[in-house]
């Protein structure tokens, strides 16, 4: 469980990315205690009011939800992980797209490379 | 909002070398600050006056609301970057001397801390590598229930473990009623740990923000822009 | 808090008296029962005995005089190092007044002061063949009888702020060497040079005041004369004790500059 962080971007906001990917992908489970600000903080090396401020945005946005006595706890929504994991999932790909694009690909071209690739088919 | 410390016009003067002229801060309760400036900015100087160890020559500082002197040093705890250590003594023997003085003073912490830190307490402190000793400091430092933390170059002279090690203590001691001001010239190791960034050219402040607000207003990490202001 | 800092300050000096006291004691005691060897040259050939002799009187002077030395120099150092060297960043940071810093380091240079003199006047007592120790003892029970009660306290006034005042004066020299940029060592010699003729100059001008009711009988002062000369003394000495112990303390206090 690394926490990386590059040095341009502001770092609640690579805290908020970073955390999201955890809980996409499994590593935080839904409905599962999240460890304290502190010992978060003090895990990726970061200020806490910092990490404080990354958990409330995600809070904001549902993922994560506070139980006054017990603590701060992943959503047991599992539809709403599925959709953030989506829509990072649709992110990555956009992303990629454009790159292949400026690669010169073409759609087709990208699409049978895919398949290719997860087929285990060499090209 | 508490305020833990507010600095008001405060001026220094070395004889006719000007060290501080003129700062103004405001550092509120709970915040993790970096006063960050190159060697002779008056970083130093800045935290002597607020130890009491330096007297201002004009204006003022104020700690919880009083002027540095007994009743401060009661609640703050001050880090030099000078190995202040007695030869004659024990490691032990100086844990007992700082719980003798300091009410705030936490032993079992420090035995804990040292234990981690593979230092034995019966060990003089005479026979300690440089190194060693200023682990030693920072556990005592660091022991203590204190409502201010004043860490003059903290990471300056350590190898990047022991370093790892200190920014690792500052952050699990952490609470919402103490402050910590760190002083340094190192700033890329400790960037993520800190609040607000003080900024001190010859004795001037010219720039205090958060951390954040300077990476989302420069599109810059605060070691970058550092190197931009303190250009030579 | 005071009581910590003695405590302390005990501690750390300690370790320097302590083993010379007893081995001044012990070599006190080796030249007492040594069996006399007579050192006359003319005898011819050294034997053992004399060797040893001589090599133990010797032995016990230099502690003596080392005792003197060690003194003097603990006295001095533990100000300067302490309070001045990098240990007063630890010292310094402590929750304690200034005036607790010096008065803590005074009393226990003055403990320290006394009982080295208490111990090497014992030393010599031990030394002295029994038959002169009671000529020694009449001589001194026809002293005290002229100087009881008063005198004695009056005589213990005088040595006890005699020493304090040396080493305040000590302590002041070394404060005002401080506040110079370079050469901090010299300038305290040169300061302590300074106070001590200062000193001397205020003793002179305020001695009148004791000393002419007694010219008349110089040779054979009544106790009262002998009583008021030596307060007299001892007032004007406290007084400057108090003085430099004033000005160690605002140098410290407003004008503390660790490097």
């Amino acid at each position: 469980m690394s926490w990386e962080f590059t040095s341009d971007r502001p770092i609640y906001a690579q805290l908020i990315e970073q955390i999201e990917l955890k809980i996409c992908s499994g590593v935080y489970r839904p409905g599962s205690k999240l460890p304290s600000v502190r010992d978060l903080a003090q895990e990726a090396s970061v200020n806490p009011n910092t990490m404080q401020r990354a958990l409330a945005k995600l809070e904001e946005d549902g993922l994560l939800y506070t139980n006054r006595t017990s603590g701060r706890f992943v959503t047991e929504d599992e539809n709403m992980v599925y959709q953030a994991k989506n829509k990072l999932a649709q992110e990555q790909i956009k992303e990629f797209l454009e790159k292949m694009k400026r690669l010169g690909f073409e759609q087709k071209e990208i699409l049978n490379t895919i398949t290719a690739m997860l087929g285990g088919v060499k090209i | 909002m508490n305020t833990v410390l507010e600095c008001k016009d405060l001026v220094k003067y070395f004889g006719s070398t000007k060290a501080l002229d003129r700062v103004n801060l405001n550092i509120t309760q709970g915040r993790i600050v970096g006063l960050l400036g190159p060697n002779g900015s008056g970083k130093s100087t800045f935290i002597k006056i607020c130890n009491d160890l330096l007297t201002a020559t004009a204006g003022e500082i104020l700690i919880g609301g009083l002027r540095p002197g007994v009743e401060t040093k009661k609640f703050v705890s001050f880090l030099p970057e000078k190995n202040y250590l007695n030869d004659w003594m024990k490691v032990s023997q100086i844990v007992a001397f700082f719980k003798d003085f300091y009410s705030d003073f936490d032993s079992g912490k420090a035995f804990d801390m040292l234990n981690r830190l593979n230092i034995d307490p019966n060990s003089r402190l005479k026979t300690l590598s440089k190194g060693t000793k200023e682990k030693v400091q920072l556990v005592l430092v660091m022991s203590r229930e204190a409502r201010l933390y004043l860490l003059d170059e903290p990471i300056g002279g350590v190898d990047p473990a022991a370093r790892d090690y200190i920014l690792d203590t500052i952050l699990r001691n952490y609470n919402e009623n103490a402050t910590v001001i760190l002083s340094t010239h190192l700033i890329s190791d400790i960037e993520t740990i800190l609040d607000d960034i003080i900024f001190l050219k010859e004795g001037q402040v010219v720039l205090t923000k958060t951390v954040d607000e300077i990476r989302d207003e420069s599109g810059k990490s605060v070691d970058a822009l550092f190197r931009e202001v303190f250009k030579c | 808090m005071l009581g910590k800092l003695m405590k302390y300050e005990y501690r750390a000096t300690a370790r320097w008296f302590l083993p010379l006291y007893t081995a001044l004691l012990i070599f006190a005691v080796i030249n007492k029962y040594l069996p006399p060897a007579q050192v006359t040259a003319i005898e011819g050939a050294f034997n053992i005995k004399q060797i040893i002799t001589v090599i133990t009187m010797f032995a016990y002077f230099f502690l003596v005089v080392g005792l003197m030395v060690v003194t003097f120099v603990v006295v001095i150092q533990r100000f300067y190092k302490s309070l001045l060297g990098d240990e007063g960043y630890l010292m310094f940071t402590l929750p304690v007044k200034t005036w607790e810093h010096v008065t803590s380091k005074l009393f226990i240079a003055l403990f320290w002061n006394l009982l080295s003199i208490i111990i090497a006047f014992g030393s010599v007592l031990l030394l002295i063949p029994t038959q002169d120790l009671r000529e020694l003892s009449r001589s001194l029970k026809q002293i005290s009888e002229y100087l009881w009660p008063a005198g004695f306290i009056v005589i213990i006034v005088l040595c006890l702020v005699s020493l304090a005042f040396g080493i305040i004066i000590m302590y002041a020299a070394i404060a005002l060497g401080h506040l110079f940029n370079k050469h901090k060592l010299l300038a305290s010699f040169g300061m302590y040079l300074g106070i001590s003729t200062l000193s001397q100059m205020i003793a002179m001008l305020a001695m009148p005041f004791f000393i002419k009711p007694l010219t008349n009988s110089l040779i054979a002062p009544t106790p009262t004369q002998f009583n008021t000369l030596f307060l007299g003394i001892s007032a004007v000495t406290a007084a400057m004790a108090v003085g430099y112990f004033a000005v160690t303390n605002i140098i410290l206090k407003r004008k503390l500059n660790l490097e």
